[in-house]
C-alpha cells in the first residue's frame, strides 16, 4: 500500500502480512515510516492507495472507525498519553465512556487489571505519582480494558530504563501470548525486537527484509 | 467515571478559567433576572392591588401614557356602566401622586368611595377608619408610615389641607402599603376636581364568565368612546415607564445571551486548544466522535448552568437591595417565581450548548494521527 | 440682459422668502395663541426658588387655573403651601384688545380686592402674571429669526416687538417647537434691549392627542440673580370652571 501524508511518501510500496497472535517488530531508522505504517494499522491514517484486511474485513469499508478501533485495537504509546487528572483506575475506565455496559462492570474489570499488572497498591494513585514502569503498565491495563484483538505499540519502552523496559515487555508478551492477541510494536531497540516472533525491517517507506523466528 | 464526572474533572483542571467564565455568565443572567424581575413586578404590584381589592375590570380614559389616566366626571359614566348585564358594582377612585413632607419621594394618595368595598381588604393595624365622607382624616398604610415617619395622631399636610392620621392599615398589595388613604369626597376637595374620579372599578356577577366580561369590554368600547374598560395588568402595561423597563429588561435579555454564548465559546475554544493532544489519545483508544462532542457540551453546559444558578442568586439580591431604596420603597413589588427561574435556568443552558457546539464539533473532528502528535 | 433677469429673479425669490418667512412667523404666533384656548384647565407647581446668593427658599405650592379664548384670556393662580402663600390668590384676564386686569386677594371668602402690578414677581420667585398670559403672541409685529435646536429638539426662533412703547417688557425671543406647540425657550428683553428674564423649559409631557405638549419642568432664570424652577406635578386638563372661579375679575373696578 501506498501512505501519502501530504509531504513525503511515507509508506511506498508496502506489502505485508500478519498472522493472527504473532508477535511483530517493526524496526528502522528515523524517517522510515514505521509510526505510518502503525497508524494507517491502527485507522488513525488511511492509505492513499491499497488495500488492508483485518479478518476478511476491508479497511476501506469500516462504517465507524472509533467503533472498529474500540473494539479490536489497543494503543501503547511512548510517553504514555495518560490523563493527568484522573487517578490509575479511572485512567483505565476512560476508553469506556459512551460504551453500552454497566459502570461498575467497566470499573471491576480494570480493577482486575491493574492487579494483574501489580497495580494493586496504586488504584488511586494520581500519573504523577506513578513511575515510569507503572505508568505504562497503567497504559496498558487501559488498552486491554475493551478487549481489543490486536496491541498496537509505538516505542513503548522508549522513556523507561532497562529495568522497567523488560519488565513491561515480559508483561505484553505473556499477555499476549496468553490472550491470543497480536502484538505489533515498533521499537528501534534491538534488545527489544529479538523478543518478537518475527522483525520488519523498514527503510525509506518500504520494507526491507523481513526475518523472523520462524523463518 | 463516567461523562459527566470526566467533563466536571475536566472544568477543575482549571479553576481560574472555570471561575472566570461562570462569573461573566452569572453577572449577564443577574442582571436579566433584576430587571425583568422588576419590570414584571411593577406590572404584577398593580394587579395585584387590584385583585386584592376583588376589582374585575376598571374603567378609563384612553391613551394615557401617565401613571395616572386623567380624572373625568363620573356620574353620567358611571350610570351608564351600572346599567350594563352582569356588572354588580360601581365605585369610583382617585389617585395622584403628591409629595406630603419635605424629606420623603412623593407617595401615593388615595381617595376611594366611603363604604364602598375597596377598604374590605385592608387590615387595621392601628387606629381607625375615617368615620364619614368628608371627614379631613387619613390612613396611612404600614409601608408609608416607616418612609414617612408618622403614626397614629400625627398630622401630615396634603394640598395645603391639614389632615390628621387616624388609623394606620396593611395590605397585601406594595403599592397600597405605602399609600395614603381618605375618602374620595375628601380627595376631590383637595385636589380641585369635584364629581371626578380618574378610575372606576367594575366588580361583575359571581358567576360572570371570561365571555361576559368581553362583552363589557366591547360595550363600553362602543357606549362610551374615549373609555375603555380593562383589568387593571392592562392599564400598567400601556404605561410608558413599564413599558421601557420591559424593553429594557428584553433587550438584557439578548445581550446577557450573547454575551454569555460568546464567553462559553471562547473558554471552550481555548479549553479544546489545549487539549488536541489528549483529544487524539481518546480518539485512538475508541472514543466515538459523538461522545467527544458530548464530552465538550457537557462542560459548557455545567458551566453555564451553574453560572446561570449563581446568577439568579445575585439577581435576586440585587432586587432585593433595590426594593428598599428610598426612591423604590413602596412602588415596586418584584415577582419571583419558579416557573421563572426554571426559563432562566434553561436559558442558561441554551447559552453552554449554543457556545459548546462548534467547539465540541471542531474537536471531534480532529485527526487522531495529527492531534497526538500536537506539542 | 440675462444677467439682469437674474438679479431681478434673485431679489424676488429673496423678498418672496422674507415674506413667506414673515406669513410663517405670523402663522405661528396664530397657533401659538390657539394652542392655549381650553374651557378650563389646572396645574399644580411645586415651586423651588434659589436666591442670588445661593441660597434655597422654601419650596412652594401653587395652583393655576385658566379659562383661555380668543376673546378672553384669564388666569388665578391660588396660594397651597407653605401657611404664608395659602389662600393667597392673584387673578388676572387680558382682553381681545390687550387690556390686562390684574386683582389679588387673600381668603376664599373674597374680602379685601385689590389690584397688584401684572408685571410683577410673585411670592417672591421669578413668576410674573403677565407671563403667564404670554400677551406677545398677540402684537403685530412678529419676525421669523432663524432655527434652533433646544434639548434633541428644533424649533423656530420668533421675535416679538412690543409696539407700545411704555411697555415694561419691549421684545420677546421664543423658540417655539412646532410640534410640541410650546416655546422652548422665551427671552424677555426691557426698554433698554437687556435680558430682563429667560425661561428654559427642561422637559415637557404629552398632552394627549396629536403629539401637542405641555411643559413639565421650567425654569426661570432672572439674569444674573434669582432662579425658580417649576414642577408641574398633578393637573386637570379639563377642569370645571364655576362662577367663582374668575368672580375677583367680574367685578366692577373701583
Amino acid at each position: 500500500m501506498h501512505f501519502d501524508d501530504g509531504q513525503t511518501k511515507a509508506l511506498n510500496g508496502v506489502d505485508l502480512e500478519i498472522g493472527a497472535g504473532e508477535f511483530v517488530a517493526i524496526v528502522g531508522p528515523s524517517g522510515s515510516g514505521k509510526s505510518s505504517l502503525l497508524n494507517v494499522i491502527g485507522t488513525l491514517d488511511a492509505p492513499s492507495s491499497g488495500e488492508l484486511t483485518f479478518q476478511e474485513q476491508a479497511y476501506s469499508k469500516i462504517r465507524d472507525a472509533s467503533l472498529f478501533r474500540r473494539e479490536n485495537i489497543g494503543f501503547i504509546f511512548q510517553s504514555f498519553h495518560l490523563i493527568p487528572t484522573l487517578s490509575a483506575l479511572d485512567n483505565v475506565v476512560v476508553p469506556t465512556i459512551g460504551c453500552a455496559g454497566s459502570e461498575s462492570e467497566f470499573r471491576a474489570r480494570a480493577e482486575d487489571l491493574l492487579i494483574q499488572l501489580g497495580l494493586r497498591e496504586r488504584l488511586h494513585h494520581f500519573p504523577n505519582k506513578l513511575s515510569g514502569g507503572e505508568r505504562q503498565r497503567v497504559a496498558i491495563a487501559r488498552a486491554l480494558i475493551n478487549r481489543p484483538r490486536m496491541i498496537l505499540a509505538d516505542e513503548p519502552t522508549g522513556s523507561l530504563d532497562s529495568v522497567n523496559a523488560t519488565q513491561v515487555l515480559d508483561i505484553l508478551s505473556n499477555i499476549a501470548k496468553q490472550e491470543g492477541l497480536t502484538l505489533i510494536m515498533v521499537t528501534h531497540d534491538a534488545t527489544v525486537s529479538a523478543r518478537a516472533d518475527r522483525i520488519v525491517k523498514m527503510r525509506d517507506g518500504k520494507i526491507e527484509n523481513t526475518h523472523g523466528a520462524t523463518s | 467515571m463516567n461523562l459527566f464526572r470526566f467533563a466536571l474533572d475536566n472544568l477543575y483542571r482549571r479553576p481560574a478559567r472555570s471561575m472566570l467564565t461562570i462569573s461573566a455568565i452569572a453577572l449577564g443572567i443577574a442582571a436579566v433576572v433584576a430587571l425583568t424581575s422588576i419590570a414584571w413586578g411593577f406590572e404584577a404590584s398593580w394587579q395585584k392591588a387590584n385583585d386584592a381589592r376583588g376589582t374585575d375590570l376598571i374603567v378609563t380614559r384612553i391613551a394615557s401614557e401617565n401613571t395616572m389616566p386623567s380624572p373625568f366626571r363620573s356620574e353620567k359614566v358611571q350610570q351608564t356602566l351600572e346599567a350594563m348585564p352582569q356588572v354588580k358594582e360601581v365605585v369610583g377612585l382617585l389617585s395622584e401622586m403628591l409629595t406630603v413632607s419635605e424629606d420623603s419621594p412623593p407617595v401615593f394618595v388615595f381617595g376611594w368611595v366611603y363604604g364602598s368595598y375597596l377598604w374590605d381588604h385592608l387590615k387595621l393595624m392601628d387606629g381607625r377608619w375615617p368615620n364619614e365622607r368628608m371627614e379631613q382624616v387619613v390612613v396611612i398604610g404600614s409601608l408609608a408610615s416607616e418612609m414617612l415617619h408618622k403614626k397614629t395622631g400625627d398630622h401630615v399636610e396634603i394640598e395645603g389641607a391639614n389632615f390628621e392620621i387616624v388609623g394606620i392599615f396593611e395590605s397585601s398589595a406594595v403599592v397600597e402599603n405605602g399609600a395614603l388613604l381618605m375618602t374620595l369626597d375628601q380627595a376631590q376637595k383637595i385636589t380641585d376636581k369635584p364629581g371626578k374620579v380618574n378610575v372606576l372599578n367594575i366588580k361583575v356577577d359571581a358567576n360572570a364568565s371570561e365571555a361576559d366580561m368581553n362583552a363589557i369590554k366591547a360595550q363600553v368600547r362602543q357606549a362610551l368612546p374615549g373609555f375603555v374598560a380593562i383589568t387593571s395588568g392592562e392599564l400598567v402595561r400601556k404605561n410608558a415607564v413599564v413599558r421601557l423597563s420591559k424593553a429594557m429588561s428584553n433587550a438584557t435579555i439578548l445581550v446577557a445571551s450573547l454575551v454569555g454564548a460568546l464567553v462559553v465559546f471562547n473558554t471552550m475554544l481555548m479549553s479544546i486548544s489545549e487539549r488536541t493532544r489528549e483529544i487524539g489519545v481518546l480518539l485512538a483508544l475508541g472514543w466515538q466522535r459523538s461522545t467527544i462532542i458530548k464530552l465538550i457540551v457537557s462542560e459548557s453546559i455545567i458551566l453555564s448552568l451553574v453560572g446561570g444558578a449563581v446568577g439568579i442568586l445575585i439577581g435576586v439580591g440585587i432586587t432585593w437591595g433595590l426594593e428598599h431604596i428610598e426612591l423604590m420603597r413602596g412602588k415596586i413589588d418584584a415577582i419571583f417565581s419558579l416557573p421563572f427561574f426554571f426559563a432562566v435556568l434553561g436559558l442558561s443552558v441554551l447559552l453552554g450548548i449554543l457556545g459548546g457546539l462548534y467547539p465540541a464539533v471542531k474537536a471531534a473532528r480532529l485527526l487522531p494521527s495529527n492531534a497526538l502528535r500536537h506539542e | 440682459m440675462n444677467i439682469r433677469i437674474l438679479l431681478i429673479l434673485f431679489t424676488y425669490l429673496f423678498f418672496a422668502e422674507a415674506h413667506s418667512a414673515e406669513q410663517e412667523a405670523h402663522s405661528i404666533a396664530a397657533m401659538m395663541q390657539q394652542a392655549k384656548y381650553s374651557n378650563g384647565f389646572e396645574a399644580r407647581l411645586n415651586i423651588s426658588v434659589t436666591k442670588a446668593n445661593g441660597a434655597q427658599a422654601f419650596p412652594l405650592k401653587l395652583a393655576v387655573i385658566g379659562q383661555v379664548a380668543a376673546d378672553k384670556q384669564r388666569v388665578v393662580i391660588r396660594g397651597i403651601s407653605p401657611d404664608w402663600v395659602r389662600e393667597q390668590y392673584f387673578a388676572v384676564e387680558q382682553l381681545q384688545d390687550g387690556r390686562i386686569k390684574a386683582v389679588q386677594y387673600q381668603t376664599a371668602k373674597m374680602a379685601e380686592f385689590s389690584p397688584f402690578d401684572v408685571n410683577a414677581k410673585l411670592l417672591e420667585s421669578n413668576l410674573v402674571a403677565w407671563d403667564m398670559l404670554s400677551p406677545w403672541w398677540g402684537w403685530p409685529t412678529q419676525i421669523f429669526a432663524g432655527r434652533g435646536y433646544i434639548n434633541g429638539r428644533d424649533c423656530i426662533n420668533i421675535r416679538s416687538i412690543n409696539n407700545n412703547k411704555n411697555a415694561a417688557i419691549r421684545e420677546v425671543e421664543s423658540c417655539v417647537d412646532q410640534q410640541a406647540k410650546v416655546s422652548l425657550k422665551t427671552r424677555l428683553f426691557g426698554a433698554q434691549q437687556q435680558l430682563l428674564r429667560m425661561t428654559t423649559v427642561v422637559k415637557l409631557m404629552a398632552k394627549g392627542e396629536e403629539g401637542a405638549m405641555i411643559a413639565k419642568k421650567l425654569t426661570i432664570q432672572e439674569a444674573g440673580k434669582m432662579r425658580t424652577e417649576i414642577e408641574v406635578y398633578a393637573g386637570d386638563d379639563q377642569y370645571q370652571v364655576s362662577p367663582e372661579t374668575f368672580a375677583a375679575l367680574d367685578r366692577p373696578t373701583s
